[in-house]
């Protein structure tokens, strides 16, 4: 070190200050914790999968677009929040598909389904999320079938809702659709995140 | 001289029956020749497509707090 690398003087009489616990809490995601091998293995599982997944789905889209057909996913969503929407009231609530979605609602009023709008890649995060943590194991796939039910039982309840709203006109609509029920689709999984460790265990002492 | 004559006599004609022939096809005149039937054109301008209801604007949020769930996981379980 030379005399005039002021910097250099600086960084070493701040870490000879600390403490060695605090030098190992000081980065929050250092180069170390990818050399844990649990967490290494993690995130490989995590990524790998959610790029297959998301090849799996983007190679569908394509396939039924040169079929010149919407896709199953948007189409069962469309048609569950549609009958929703009935069931809540929504009189001369009609249902029409295209190619590119569905539109759902009164005429006039009526809002657009599109692939964006089926909630499949969330679902594809969340099931990545689970593969990589738990590894490929029929408890994972148990935790996926259910935590992607729970998705689209809210992306439905989501769409039949804003149908209703869209219906009875007002701003609510708008508040709605671009922040309640965006949160809470996103905070559902993350408490299944957050749940899966009990579900773990549950599924040990199963076993 | 009668050959000069019947020369511009034809020539006369020949400049009649094309400026009446220009009348017909022009649209700039407005006469009984110029008038055209116009096509009817379909209209086009539809009504905009309604609202879509988007959901996966916050993929790479979630991708993120994934992984930071998963360096907490592994972090926790380390300490113990």
């Amino acid at each position: 070190m030379e005399p005039w690398d002021i910097k250099s003087i600086k960084t070493e009489t701040l870490n000879s200050n600390l403490s060695n616990s605090e030098k190992k809490k000081q980065p929050w995601i250092s180069s170390a914790a990818f050399s844990d091998k649990g967490f290494r293995d993690f995130i490989i599982r995590f990524l790998s999968t959610l790029v297959v997944l998301t090849i799996i789905y983007e190679a569908y889209l394509w396939f039924t677009e040169q079929q010149r057909e919407l896709d199953w996913i948007t189409y069962k969503v469309s048609e569950l929040s549609h009958a929703l929407a009935t069931a809540l009231g929504v009189a001369n609530c009609e249902f029409s598909c295209f190619m590119d979605g569905c539109r759902i609602g009164v005429e006039g009023k009526m809002i657009n389904v599109l692939e964006g709008c089926n909630g499949l890649m969330l679902a594809l995060v969340y099931a990545s999320y689970i593969v990589g943590s738990g590894g490929y194991k029929w408890s994972s796939l148990v935790q996926v079938i259910v935590g992607i039910i729970v998705v689209q039982f809210f992306n439905v309840l989501r769409i039949g809702i804003l149908v209703v709203l869209r219906d009875i006109g007002g701003d609510a609509y708008f508040f709605f659709i671009k922040y309640v029920f965006n949160v809470l689709i996103y905070i559902s999984i993350l408490f299944l995140w957050i749940l899966k460790p009990y579900v773990d265990r549950a599924f040990e002492k199963e076993a | 001289m009668s050959k000069y004559i019947l020369i511009a006599i034809l020539n006369f004609t020949t400049v009649c029956f094309v400026s009446a022939q220009q009348k017909k096809n022009d649209p700039v005149f407005d006469n009984w020749f110029a008038q055209q039937p116009q096509p009817i054109l379909p209209q086009t301008n539809t009504p905009p497509p309604p609202p879509g209801v988007p959901l996966d604007g916050g993929l790479i949020a979630l991708i993120a707090a994934g992984g930071a769930m998963g360096y907490k996981k592994y972090k926790d379980r380390n300490v113990e």
